[in-house]
Parts: structure tokens; C-alpha cells; sequence
């Protein structure tokens, strides 16, 4: 029997600690313990160095190999790598000789059943597969130790991240050697494997090329049962190598697991082998922020990194990496196939089927140009016969018929017969002009700047229809109308404005009856004068089709039209600067065309769009987000994640983020989103110059001024070569650059700059508008960093009385005034006065910023705080 | 046996305590060997080359010095290798972005980065192996005799208790003596290494 006061020996109470005792030792040592002080210090210093003896075991496990491992038939010559869950060496094998890839399940006495099953599932998975670019598994089995283990083909090449670097394949030969690793991907697919953990180091590429896909340690198995505890969420921690990884394995959920996440995969793989960098860059995030990123941001076009590259392959690219896996190839064969048609320069399947990008693709193969460009141009202006019907109305028709009533029957009977085929015949014209819109719409969509093939199409249609006399008025007035809207969109304001009020000429012919669908030119007009901010005029234009709008008419359109017009009216008050009405106005429009036309009709969500623009503005943050998102998420729906209306959707809710002070979030937003309207529509145009800008902006906030001054500088010479020097954006960006200047101490290069911009301003909109207010609120700072004091009092007073009678306008443009007023007053030594200002302005001022809108609408800029 | 004169450890805080003399060569070369690789190897891991990662490396230790100089550090508000962390990531950052605009647009410049670990949990495996194998290293030179080869047979090598017994003629409960000895050894280094006072 054993006396409770003698010590036990060491490698007992060591044993103890690492609980390899019976239980009677155990509870011995225990009550031993509480007797003695030495034991227990003894006991408490083992527990810790136990701790510390683990980690370094782990860490300098010095046994060789081939003395710590004992397989039998193989053995061990060196480690070749470790991964999460196993460690690779090469191993030779007793028979057939041959060198092998052993793996092993790493630490596996301790690891746990679901790491077993894993092990399990990835030697069945490779039992399965035999493809040229897969490695070969020859056996299974255990070691002495209970280790599984799987020896496999034995793989001499390099990692294809490494082989890349040290080959230099142009971009081709890249491309080739992707499309075979996809091939590879197929042949699992075909068999019920989805890898789940593809990425460049799990392809190794021989000598000669060859490509082999290896791990399939994370592979589901499609017809097997589930691995235990595999339902992980984002918080139960992700299995897989997080920038390879899917929106939906982000999410955690094994159901959504197929196919298309190996086609993800194999997207961001293919990203970097075009660009040569991942899309998004997970690794500087925490887990959560990367998981948004990869759930959320759209990558830039890769071609904006690679020179061989296009847009054919950028769209191969981001279809195979599209966030919604419904959208992706549906196959990695899919992939691989457009990919052999872009080698082959052949039409890729990634491309909307849009009638602009099949003709241009059909123009860069076959030369000619100029054909086609003749050949539309003949269908749209030259065939007037088919459309001569167009405008009929088959009212007029159906008149024909009720007088041909009153003959006898079989004369009835033949006018029915008439009308049907006329009706047949309305119908099919009505489709093949709306055709023609579609393909000219298109030219909104593509990298369409007046240079450009369409852009030509457009202007040598509109010559041959000013050579044409034989067209009946209606029918030339509505084909103007869709010339004139392309002319609008590629930002040839003075032409679609000269085009509109020829159509509306031809329309006001004596004799003709204006008819309801006549407010669409003047709505046009109206739209091309307001984005010239001529808003007087533009206002006449609206009345005028708000005017015929009202007329009868049972055309289903129309109402359409009605709506569009109640929503013009706000886009107008926000151009003037009247929040308050421009809020109520798209309030109503927005009920309407919610009701009417539907949530995700385009028409609702440019209202959308417009009255998230109105609450920004007036600084309604928490209000403005959830129209922000829902015209986000609207236009991706809608469009698709590249279309110019949702690219602007992304800048709007980019500005939010900013102005909720995500300043890094929201630069990176708008560098994409900038990024792909560069490329969708050309950099001169409206909504990439607004961007730009806003980007700009961000540099601003994120304090990088030079940076900042150097990109509105750019912008603002582009805005007033294409827009003119009056518009409210080259206005807005020469605000900022003065902004600016004065943040750079370089208040006296600003000056001129603000003056002019307050000139200019009040000349072109009023007095009162908020861009010529919050100029003078500025150029007052100016003012008193030039020691200017009473010129500055007499800006700032002047500014104040015009904010002051403002309605519902942000609170942070009087804060701002305020401020630099209690700031001045400062200078000056009145205290008094200061505190009085002081009291006025509550809370921060808010740097400026411009928002998208609707096409191409800037939104109006905000003050900033430029301390004297 | 290494026939080699051990170096004696020096404490970090000493180390540190040192560096505010700016003629003292000696601490800087020890403060330079202590946290250089952690850091290099840090910046490796992060996509920088060898040269860049070097050159990160001196300007974070140099920054790093002189914040410790100005009183920048506060125990109380965490270890040092928390507060080095902040230091280093933001040079490296740096490092980075210098070198993504050196690079040539057109030239494919292939991201090494495909980690999943925040660089957070990179920083913290590399300081714990690096500082783990410079205690470990440090405490080889400091024991001698049986008290290491046990340390070394039984921890490093991961032989038998027996084994050990066998070699060195040590008595079971000398070799389990001997193997505690040189472990609360290496924890009272590592310990050092994080905490200055």
C-alpha cells in the first residue's frame, strides 16, 4: 500500500499529465497532490513544458522518414510536400520498381473520422478516374501505425503557378494548356467528381507540357454519402483554398456544391493565367471581408492587364467566374469549348448573342465593313414599303372592314380576310423595326464612340434618310427617333437634338392630327436638353409631350410613356437643384411603375436609381441604401453584371459606401466598375467620365490629393471637350480640383478656378442653384486662406442667405458654410461671432462627391472641409 | 558536442533597452538576428522577393527601433510581437505597392498568393517557428552534457525514454530530470521573446 506522503516518481506524475494512468493512479496522484506543494508545482511546470514538448515536436520531427514510416512494398526517398490534411513523399515501390507519390494522412492517430473519410473519399475518387491529365493512383492501404495511406503516379513537373513563370508561354499556349486541365476537370465530372480544390499548385506540368490535375483530398464523391460534420458554415470554417473558392462554398452549403464550383475554380485559375494576378485579392482581408469580396465584387476585365487579351476572352473569363452559378458554362467542357473557338477566332458562346457584338464579330472575320454598314442602312432607311404600315392604325383598318359590312356577305367575308392579313402584316413590321432598335440599342452597350463601327452606321444612316424624300413623314420622324437615341447615347447631344426637331417637324405637317405616341420625340428632346442643361427649354419639351401624353389613345405603351414622364419631372428638379420636388415626383413615379410595370422593369428602376441620387443628396443615407441595392441588384438581374445601367447602379452604391465614410471599399468599387465602362462604352462617355470623377473622390477622402487633383484634372479637360465647359459635371469636377488646391495649400492657383465656376453656374442655372451656392462657400475658404477676410465674410453671408431659403437640401451644405464661418470669425479674433456660428453647425461636414445616375447623370457635388 | 563557445542569451528587454544608444552596434546586430527572419519570412510568404523582402525588413526594424526609441511601445496594450505586426505589415504593404507600379503593365507578374490565412495568422506561425527555433537553439548552447542529449533525444529526435537511458546512463527519473530541465528552459526564452518590460 502506498503511503499518501511519498513523492511518486517522474514518469509517473508525467503520465499523469498526458492522462495515460489507470484510474486508481490517477486519483491517487490527485489526492497526492493536494498534500503536497511540491508535486503540485512539480505537476502544474509538467502541464506547460507537456504543451511546449508537442509543439516542438510537431515542429523539428528530426526521425527520418524512412525509420518513422514503415510501409511495406515501399520505400520512403524523401518528402515532396505537405498539404492540410497529408504529407507527399517520394517512395520507391518493391513491384512493380517504379518511383511513386506516397501520401499520407497526416498526425492520423489524432486526427479525426472526418479527415479519415476524406482520406477514403479521395482514394475511391481517383479509383474512378483515368484521364492523361490526372494522376494515376496504383494502391492503397495502412501502415504499421494505422496511417492511411494512397501511392499514386509520381508526377515530375513543376507547379503550373511556377511552370508559367520560368516558361513564359505567351498567352495562347496558356490558353491551350488551360483548356486541357478543363478536359481533365470534364473526365472527373463525367465520373460523379467534383475536386472542390482546384488551384494552380494542385496542377503540376511535365517537362513536355502536359498538365495533371492532383488532390482530390477535398473531391465530392456525387452518388456517395456525405462526409460527417461536411454542412460547415462560414464560421465552422471553410475545407478548400479560400481564393479558388465559389460564392456558394463560401456560403458553407454542400447542396449548391456541383459541377459549376469546379468552373469557378477553374475561372479564377484561368484569370491569372490571362492577367497574371487573382481577381480579388482575399489575402490581405480577414475571412469575413474575403468571403464578401468573393460573394460580391465584380473582378476587373483581365484584358486590362494582359495585352493579347479581348473582350471575347475577358467574357469567357467572367462567365466561367459569375457569382450566380446558373450563369456560369454549365460545364467545364462548355469552358474548354469556347475556349478553343476564341484560339480559333470563332464567335464565343460567353458573349450575349447581341446583334451589335454577332455583326462586329462577323466584320473583324470577313472585312466587311462596309457592306454591313450599307446593308443595315438599307433595311432601316431604304425599305420604306414594309414600314409604310407601321403608323396604321388598325383602327383605320378595322373602318375598312365595318364599311365593307354593309356590301354583301362574301365581300364581308373577303375585307375580314384583308384585315387579317394587313393586322399579320402591322404585326410583322412592328417586330422587325424593334428589331432594328435592338441592334442599334446595342450600340449603347458596346465600345461605341463616334468612331466606331456603329457609331459610322449611325451617321451614314442618317444621311441616307435626309436623302430620301419617298419616306411618309411618321415613318421617317420614327426612324430619326431611334437614331436620335443612339446619337444621345454615344453622347452626340448637338446632333440627336438637330435630328429630334426635324422629326418633330415632319410631324407637325398640316393635315396630320398629333397623335399621343408624339410625346416620345419630345420626350427624347427633353431628355437630350436636360443632360445639356438647357432647362428651360427642356421644361417646354416636357410639357409638350406630357400635353399629347393626355390625349386618347388605347395603345398599352402609352402608359408606359406616362409614367416615364412622372419620373422626368423629378429627374428635372434635380438637375435645378429642388430636392424636395424632385423627391416627391419620383416617389409617385416610383408607386406607379412598381404597380404597373413591375418591380424589375428598367423603368422602375431608373426611377429608382434617381430617387436614391435625391437622398444621397439630401443626405439620407439610411433612406437612399435599400433603393441603392435593390437598382443594383435590379440591373444585374435585369442586364447582366457588365451592363452599362447596372455599371452605374455599382458607382451609385459606391458613392454610398463612401459617404458612409467605407472610403477603401468604395475606391475599389469604383476602379472596377470604371474599368468596365472603359471598356463597355469607352472612356469618353458620360457615365465613365462621372466615375472618374467619383473615383477621384475617393482618393480624396482616403487623403491621397495629389492623385486625387491629378484625376480631376483629366476628367475635367475630358468633360469639357465632350460636354461642353457649362455642364453641371465639367462644372462639378473644376469645383473639386479648386477643393483640392486649397486642401494643397494652393489656394491662390484656386481662386480663378471658383470664381469661374460661380460665374458659370449662375449664368447657366441660377443664382440659388446649389452648385454655384457651395462654389461661394468655397472660393469664401479660399478667401480667408488668402487673409481676403471681408471678400470671404461677404461669399460666405452671400452663400448662407441662399442656403438658408433652401428646401430640402443636405443639412451638411449649411454645416459647411457655417463652419468656415466660425472658423473665419476665429481668425479674426471675434469669438463671439465664431461660437454663434459655431452653434449653427452641428456635427461633420462632408467631403464632395458626384453620383451616376440614370445613363449618365452626375450627381450634384457636396463642400468639403479646406481649413485656412 | 559542438565545440563552439555558446552565446549567452540576451534578453530581449536588454536588447531593446540597448538600441536607444544609436552607437551601440553590438544591440542592433542582436536585435537584427532575433527579428529579421520573421519578418523576411513574413514578407516572403506575402508575394515580396527576396531582395524587396529584405529591404522590408530593414525599414520595418529601423521603424521599429526608432518607435521603441520614442516610447511607441506600451506593454500594457499587448506583446511585442502584436505590436511588431503592425509595424511590419504596414512596411510590407508598402513594399507592395511600390512594387506593383515598378512592375511593367504587360508583363505577367504571377501572384504567389494563394493563401488562405489572414496575414495575421501568417505573422503569428512565422514568430512562433521562428522564435521557437532560436529558443531551441539557444538552449542547445546553454545545456551540456546528458541534460541536452536527452532534451535532444527525446523532444527532437522523439526516441525512447530507454534509448535515452541506454546512451547517456542516465536513471529513469534523471532522463525525465533532465528532459523537464531543458523544456521550462526554452519556455522561460520564449517567454522573453514576447514580453519586454
Amino acid at each position: 500500500m502506498r503511503r499518501a506522503s511519498d513523492c511518486p516518481p517522474l514518469e509517473e506524475l508525467e503520465r499523469f499529465v498526458i492522462s495515460a494512468l489507470d484510474l486508481d493512479s490517477s486519483a491517487w496522484i490527485e489526492a497526492h497532490r493536494r498534500g503536497c506543494a511540491t508535486c503540485k508545482d512539480r505537476l502544474a511546470e509538467m502541464t506547460r513544458n507537456h504543451a511546449l514538448e508537442r509543439r516542438l515536436r510537431q515542429t523539428f520531427d528530426a526521425r527520418p522518414d524512412s525509420q518513422r514510416l514503415a510501409i511495406p512494398e515501399f520505400r520512403i526517398l524523401r518528402e515532396l510536400g505537405r498539404g492540410g490534411m497529408g504529407v507527399v513523399f517520394e517512395a520507391e515501390q518493391e513491384n512493380p520498381r517504379r518511383r511513386v507519390a506516397l501520401k499520407l494522412l497526416r498526425c492520423s492517430r489524432f486526427s479525426d473520422e472526418r479527415s479519415r473519410a476524406l482520406f477514403r473519399r479521395e482514394i475511391e475518387a481517383l479509383a474512378r478516374l483515368a484521364h492523361p491529365c490526372i494522376a494515376t493512383i496504383f494502391s492503397s492501404g495502412e501502415t504499421a501505425e494505422g496511417e492511411p495511406y494512397l501511392a499514386m503516379e509520381l508526377v515530375a513537373g513543376a507547379p503550373l503557378t511556377e511552370h508559367v513563370r520560368s516558361e513564359q508561354p505567351d498567352l495562347r499556349r496558356r490558353i491551350a494548356l488551360f483548356a486541357r486541365i478543363a478536359e481533365a476537370v470534364q473526365h472527373a465530372h463525367q465520373r460523379g467528381v467534383i475536386h472542390r480544390d482546384l488551384k494552380p499548385s494542385n496542377v503540376l506540368v511535365s517537362a513536355g507540357g502536359e498538365p495533371k490535375v492532383l488532390d482530390f483530398g477535398l473531391a465530392k464523391i456525387l452518388d456517395e454519402e456525405r462526409v460527417p460534420g461536411e454542412s460547415q458554415s462560414v464560421a465552422g470554417g471553410l475545407r478548400g483554398t479560400l481564393a479558388y473558392m465559389s460564392p456558394e462554398q463560401t456560403r458553407g452549403d454542400p447542396q449548391a456544391i456541383d459541377a459549376r464550383t469546379d468552373v469557378y475554380s477553374l475561372g479564377v485559375m484561368l484569370y491569372e493565367l490571362v492577367s497574371g494576378r487573382p481577381p480579388y485579392d482575399v489575402a490581405q482581408r480577414d475571412l469575413l471581408a474575403a468571403v464578401r469580396v468573393i460573394q460580391e465584387s465584380e473582378p476587373a476585365a483581365p484584358s486590362r492587364f494582359e495585352r493579347e487579351a479581348n473582350t471575347d476572352l475577358d467574357a469567357i473569363v467572367l462567365k466561367a467566374l459569375a457569382k450566380d452559378a446558373s450563369a456560369r458554362y454549365s460545364s467545364a467542357a462548355a469552358l474548354a469549348e469556347d475556349l478553343a473557338r476564341w484560339l480559333a477566332g470563332d464567335i464565343v458562346l460567353a458573349r450575349a448573342p447581341s446583334g451589335a457584338y454577332v455583326l462586329r464579330k462577323l466584320i473583324a472575320r470577313h472585312r466587311l465593313a462596309f457592306a454591313f454598314a450599307a446593308t443595315v442602312v438599307a433595311m432601316l432607311a431604304g425599305s420604306a414599303t414594309w414600314m409604310t404600315v407601321l403608323y396604321k392604325r388598325t383602327d383605320g383598318l378595322r373602318i375598312d372592314a365595318e364599311s365593307a359590312g354593309l356590301l354583301a356577305t362574301e365581300q364581308r367575308g373577303l375585307a375580314e380576310q384583308r384585315l387579317v392579313q394587313q393586322q399579320e402584316e402591322t404585326r410583322k413590321n412592328y417586330w422587325t423595326v424593334q428589331f432594328l432598335s435592338y441592334v442599334f440599342g446595342q450600340a449603347q452597350l458596346s465600345k461605341a464612340g463616334p468612331k466606331t463601327l456603329l457609331g459610322e452606321v449611325v451617321v451614314e444612316a442618317g444621311r441616307e434618310l435626309d436623302r430620301r424624300s419617298d419616306h411618309p413623314p411618321a415613318i421617317a420622324a420614327a426612324i430619326g427617333l431611334v437614331l436620335a437615341r443612339v446619337e444621345a447615347s454615344l453622347g452626340s447631344f448637338a446632333q440627336a437634338e438637330t435630328r429630334l426637331r426635324w422629326c418633330i417637324a415632319k410631324l407637325e405637317q398640316p393635315g396630320r392630327a398629333p397623335d399621343a405616341r408624339d410625346a416620345d420625340f419630345h420626350q427624347a428632346l427633353f431628355e437630350v436638353l436636360r443632360r445639356l442643361d438647357r432647362l428651360d427649354e427642356a421644361e417646354a419639351e416636357l410639357s409638350r409631350a406630357e400635353t399629347l401624353a393626355s390625349l386618347p389613345s388605347d395603345d398599352v405603351e402609352l402608359d408606359r410613356t406616362r409614367l416615364q414622364l412622372i419620373s422626368d419631372r423629378g429627374r428635372l428638379a434635380l438637375r435645378r437643384g429642388d430636392f424636395s420636388a424632385a423627391n416627391s415626383a419620383l416617389r409617385a413615379a416610383l408607386e406607379q411603375q412598381q404597380a404597373r410595370l413591375g418591380a424589375s422593369h428598367e423603368d422602375t428602376l431608373s426611377t429608382q436609381t434617381q430617387l436614391c441620387i435625391v437622398l444621397q443628396d439630401q443626405g439620407k443615407l439610411d433612406e437612399a441604401e435599400p433603393f441603392a441595392l435593390a437598382a443594383l441588384e435590379g440591373y444585374r438581374e435585369l442586364r447582366g453584371p457588365q451592363h452599362p445601367q447596372t455599371l452605374n447602379a455599382q458607382t451609385n452604391y459606391a458613392m454610398l459606401l463612401l459617404d458612409r465614410g467605407r472610403a477603401e471599399e468604395a475606391r475599389d468599387l469604383l476602379a472596377v466598375t470604371l474599368e468596365a465602362q472603359e471598356r463597355e462604352i469607352g472612356p469618353e462617355a458620360e457615365s465613365s467620365m462621372a466615375t472618374r470623377n467619383n473615383y477621384a473622390g475617393a482618393l480624396f477622402r482616403l487623403g491621397e490629393l495629389e492623385a486625387a487633383l491629378e484625376a480631376w484634372r483629366e476628367v475635367a479637360t475630358q468633360q469639357e471637350r465632350v460636354l461642353g465647359p457649362n455642364s453641371l459635371y465639367t462644372l462639378v469636377s473644376r469645383r473639386n480640383i479648386a477643393i483640392t488646391l486649397v486642401r494643397l495649400l494652393r489656394s491662390a492657383e484656386a481662386e480663378p478656378i471658383a470664381l469661374d465656376v460661380v460665374e458659370r453656374a449662375g449664368a447657366v442655372f441660377s443664382e440659388s442653384h446649389h452648385l454655384c451656392v457651395r462654389t461661394k462657400t468655397t472660393l469664401g475658404r479660399i478667401r480667408i486662406a488668402l487673409k481676403r477676410y471681408e471678400e470671404a465674410e461677404a461669399d460666405l453671408l452671400d452663400a448662407w442667405r441662399v442656403l438658408e431659403s433652401m428646401q430640402g437640401i443636405n443639412p451638411a451644405w449649411k454645416r459647411e458654410c457655417a463652419d468656415t464661418l466660425a472658423i473665419m470669425y476665429e481668425l479674426l479674433q471675434r469669438p463671439e461671432d465664431s461660437a454663434i456660428w459655431r452653434a449653427r453647425q452641428v456635427g461633420e461636414a462632408r467631403p464632395l462627391r458626384a453620383t451616376l445616375g440614370r445613363g449618365t447623370i452626375l450627381r450634384s457635388p457636396q463642400g468639403t472641409h479646406a481649413k485656412p | 558536442m559542438s565545440s563552439r563557445e555558446p552565446a549567452p542569451w540576451v534578453t530581449t528587454s536588454t536588447v531593446l533597452q540597448r538600441l536607444k544608444s544609436f552607437d551601440d552596434q553590438d544591440a542592433w546586430q542582436q536585435f537584427v538576428r532575433r527579428f529579421q527572419r520573421p519578418i523576411e519570412a513574413y514578407a516572403r510568404k506575402r508575394g515580396l522577393s527576396e531582395s524587396d523582402a529584405e529591404d522590408a525588413a530593414q525599414e520595418a526594424l529601423a521603424a521599429f527601433a526608432q518607435s521603441f526609441r520614442d516610447g511607441g511601445y506600451e506593454r500594457e496594450r499587448g506583446r511585442l510581437s502584436r505590436w511588431l505586426f503592425g509595424i511590419v505589415h504596414h512596411r510590407i504593404e508598402q513594399q507592395r505597392d511600390r512594387m506593383a507600379r515598378r512592375a511593367p503593365a504587360d508583363s505577367v507578374a504571377w501572384s504567389q498568393l494563394e493563401d488562405q490565412q489572414s496575414p495575421d495568422g501568417v505573422w503569428t506561425e512565422i514568430w512562433e517557428r521562428s522564435m521557437l527555433e532560436q529558443c531551441v537553439a539557444a538552449a542547445r548552447d546553454e545545456l551540456h552534457g546528458t541534460t541536452r542529449r536527452v532534451f535532444e533525444m527525446l523532444v527532437l529526435e522523439g526516441r525512447s525514454v530507454e534509448d535515452a537511458m541506454s546512451e547517456t546512463g542516465l536513471s529513469r527519473n534523471a532522463v525525465y530530470i533532465a528532459k523537464h530541465r531543458a523544456l521550462t528552459r526554452v519556455r522561460g526564452l520564449l517567454a522573453d521573446c514576447d514580453e519586454v518590460d
